[in-house]
């Protein structure tokens, strides 16, 4: 156990507020919960890859952080016109 | 020596700034609200992280694929935020601008716009 | 040279400016040489760097800023700090006092300009810019009463970035 494991379980245990927020209340909020949730998921991935020392795991929050960004704006923008 | 105590010290910002964060999406009281303290989970807690991890790996490639993952955090979620704080408001508001069910009071001089003012065409 | 070949001459250089910095880009996110990498990358930056160009060739603004308009930006890293502690401590207050934050809806004078290359620039970096630090969202820019709508959490301040890129006051 190191210093990155440690606050990779610190930063893991912040999931369940965000998955809280994403069972409750309207749509929009949700998404509010979903896109707090892809963020603290990128720190710990890269927490992960540098409590290990596998560095390579590195290339998961990259696509990650790409991916929240783009998902979360089609989100958004379905829920401005579409509903 | 200097190094290790800014990666400490950016380690554990950016740890309690995802703590604050992640509480305040869960009790603040609006949407907007809770969209303030999402981008405290991203401008101050990702970017410590990926810093402090940054530095720990020095000029490898680690280290500048966590400048990257940091960089590309920093510069999207406000457009993120942006486009979801519109969609709420569109949503909560029936129109992103106020109009004459809303008063909104100007920040940089006395006075509101909205209320009164005739609808958009 | 006519104005059509003077078009392709700018499309072809915007394309090669493309592919330089996607290979680069590559490169760097691989950091070998070798011919498996080569062989997945090549046909990918080409496929970036076209589809950049079609969405460049689109007619929508373009974003143009200039030299001036990066200035305001050196004050962010600080906002975001100041920003960060103030709605930190603003949740452990409202904690203590079993109140929840509250934040409000604020407008201030932007003059949003034309449908130009500049203004574009300047509405954009307003808007990314104030939105970074985590006390202030903005909602958006009204050209029509030349106003820019904005969230904040604690206080009533204009955001520094926004209100340095407001543009002329006199329209």
């Amino acid at each position: 156990m190191n210093v990155w494991m440690i606050a990779a379980t610190v930063t893991t245990c912040c999931l369940i507020p965000c998955g809280v927020v994403c069972m409750r209340g309207d749509p929009e909020v949700r998404l509010v919960g979903l896109e707090g949730a892809a963020t603290i998921l990128v720190i710990v991935f890269v927490l992960l890859g540098e409590g290990v020392h596998r560095l390579v795991f590195l290339d998961l929050p990259l696509t990650l952080a790409l991916l929240a960004f783009g998902g979360g704006l089609v989100f958004a923008r379905f829920l401005e016109r579409w509903m | 020596m200097i190094a290790e105590w800014a990666v400490r010290i950016l380690l554990w910002a950016g740890v309690v700034a995802v703590v604050a964060g992640s509480l305040g999406i869960l009790v603040a009281r609006t949407v907007f609200d809770r969209l303030h303290y999402a981008g405290l989970l991203s401008s101050l807690g990702a970017v410590g992280v990926t810093a402090a991890v940054a530095i720990h790996e020095g000029w490898t490639q680690a280290g500048m694929k966590c400048a990257l993952i940091g960089v590309i955090i920093l510069f999207t979620n406000p457009v993120l935020t942006h486009a979801t704080t519109r969609a709420a408001r569109v949503r909560q508001f029936g129109k992103l601008m106020p109009g004459r069910h809303e008063r909104v009071r100007f920040a940089d001089q006395p006075g509101y716009v909205g209320g009164d003012e005739p609808e958009d065409q | 040279m006519d104005c059509s070949s003077e078009k392709a001459v700018k499309r072809a250089l915007y394309e090669l400016a493309a592919l330089g910095v996607l290979s680069v880009t590559w490169l760097l996110y691989t950091g070998k040489l070798e011919r498996n990498e080569l062989l997945a990358g090549i046909p990918a930056v080409i496929l970036a760097a076209l589809a950049a160009e079609i969405v460049r060739g689109e007619e929508h603004p373009r974003f143009l800023p200039n030299a001036k308009m990066w200035l305001p930006v050196w004050r962010v890293p600080a906002g975001i700090l100041r920003d960060g502690l103030l709605i930190s401590w603003k949740l452990l207050a409202a904690a203590s006092a079993l109140r929840k934050p509250a934040g409000k809806f604020l407008a201030m004078r932007f003059n949003a300009g034309g449908a130009d290359s500049r203004s574009a620039a300047r509405q954009t970096l307003a808007v990314e810019f104030s939105t970074m630090p985590p006390n202030s969202i903005v909602v958006g820019i009204d050209r029509r009463r030349n106003l820019l709508l904005f969230h904040q959490l604690v206080g009533d301040n204009m955001p520094r970035t926004a209100y340095l890129l407001r543009g002329n006051q006199d329209r």
